[in-house]
């Protein structure tokens, strides 16, 4: 900022003698510039793998943890190990913040594995599928603190994310 | 500018006043719209815009969208780059694909699409409206996987 030299005007004139034009000027350049960059929306995406059918797959891995949730119109069956383990109703008030708490006490029990499966109904909105896919996402406020071992360090880190691989089923069926 | 002012007296002072603009509130709200606008800029770029006949689902995924090929599915519907490929008519497919292996108009524009595209890397954004039902998302999900894109991504309005 500029310090005017005083020249005619008094120091009590204005602004103190201080020379606010220059200023003024880069305030009201800067303003349309960034309001034409500002994103006011942004479109994120969310990774989807889409399982393959039986005959494609080659090799089949047998695995200790095998999650899948079933989505029956408003109803979500959560199938651990192919044992139901909990049924939640979309209608309930707090069925994200129980889906999600289901999923944070599933991680406790398993904290090295970060894919589950869902399997929608023919006539489930995307919605339902997208509000899932988000409660099983990450730790949110609130959670409890978990930690699991680093495979590559083999020290106890910090879980951050639940089960954000998200493998659909029944596209091929 | 100057002014009159009369005395008690009954005689005419002139007085001279320098009309000044108070500019201290003007300054500080150009810095609070500032700081507001440069906390909400974003230098990353943007390669998906919010499409005005589909309403995106939310999220809570921070992963940006890639430049990639978008396929979207509306209620005007299926779309790849802006182009109709399938229209619908009240929001339901004017053909019923349900049953069908793949849907054959949109394997070729994506095959198209992959042969012509030196980095190809399988990845294709589906932007859905949020209640599209899964038995239309399922026969283009199946059409990708047919021509060659594995790599799904579901775009969705980030929690900005």
């Amino acid at each position: 900022m500029f310090r005017k030299v005083n020249k005619g005007h008094n120091e009590e004139d204005g602004h103190g003698g201080l020379m606010i034009t220059p200023l003024l000027d880069l305030l009201v350049a800067l303003i349309p510039i960034l309001i034409i960059g500002v994103v006011m929306t942004r479109i994120n995406v969310v990774d989807v793998a889409v399982s393959k059918p039986v005959s494609v797959l080659k090799k089949v891995t047998p695995s200790n943890f095998d999650l899948l949730l079933k989505v029956k119109g408003t109803e979500v069956e959560l199938v651990l190990n192919g044992k139901t383990r909990s049924k939640f109703v979309k209608s309930n008030a707090d069925f994200a913040t129980s889906l999600h708490n289901e999923f944070v006490s599933i991680k406790k029990a398993f904290p090295q594995e970060f894919e589950f499966k869902i399997e929608p109904e023919s006539e489930v909105a995307l919605d339902n599928i997208m509000e899932i896919i988000d409660s099983a996402r990450e730790i949110r406020k609130g959670d409890p603190e978990m930690t699991r071992k680093d495979e590559a360090t083999g020290k106890e880190v910090r879980v951050k994310y639940l089960f954000p691989k998200v493998v659909l089923r029944g596209v091929y069926s | 500018m100057s002014l009159v002012k009369k005395s008690f007296g009954g005689r005419r002072r002139k007085l001279t006043s320098r009309a000044d603009l108070n500019l201290t509130p003007m300054i500080d709200t150009l810095i609070v719209l500032l700081v507001f606008l440069v906390k909400s800029y974003s230098v990353e770029p943007s390669y998906l815009t919010p499409t005005q006949s589909i309403e995106l689902s939310r999220t809570s995924s921070t992963e940006v969208a890639p430049d990639k090929p978008a396929l979207i599915i509306g209620k005007d519907g299926i779309l790849l780059n802006g182009n109709v490929l399938l229209p619908f008519v009240n929001g339901v497919p004017k053909r019923d694909f349900s049953k069908e292996a793949f849907i054959p108009e949109l394997k070729d524009k994506l095959e198209s699409m992959k042969n012509s595209d030196k980095n190809f890397s399988g990845t294709l954004i589906l932007q859905a409206d949020k209640s599209v039902p899964f038995h239309v998302i399922r026969p283009v999900l199946r059409t990708a996987g047919v021509s060659g894109y594995f790599d799904i991504k579901f775009a969705g309005m980030g929690a900005e």
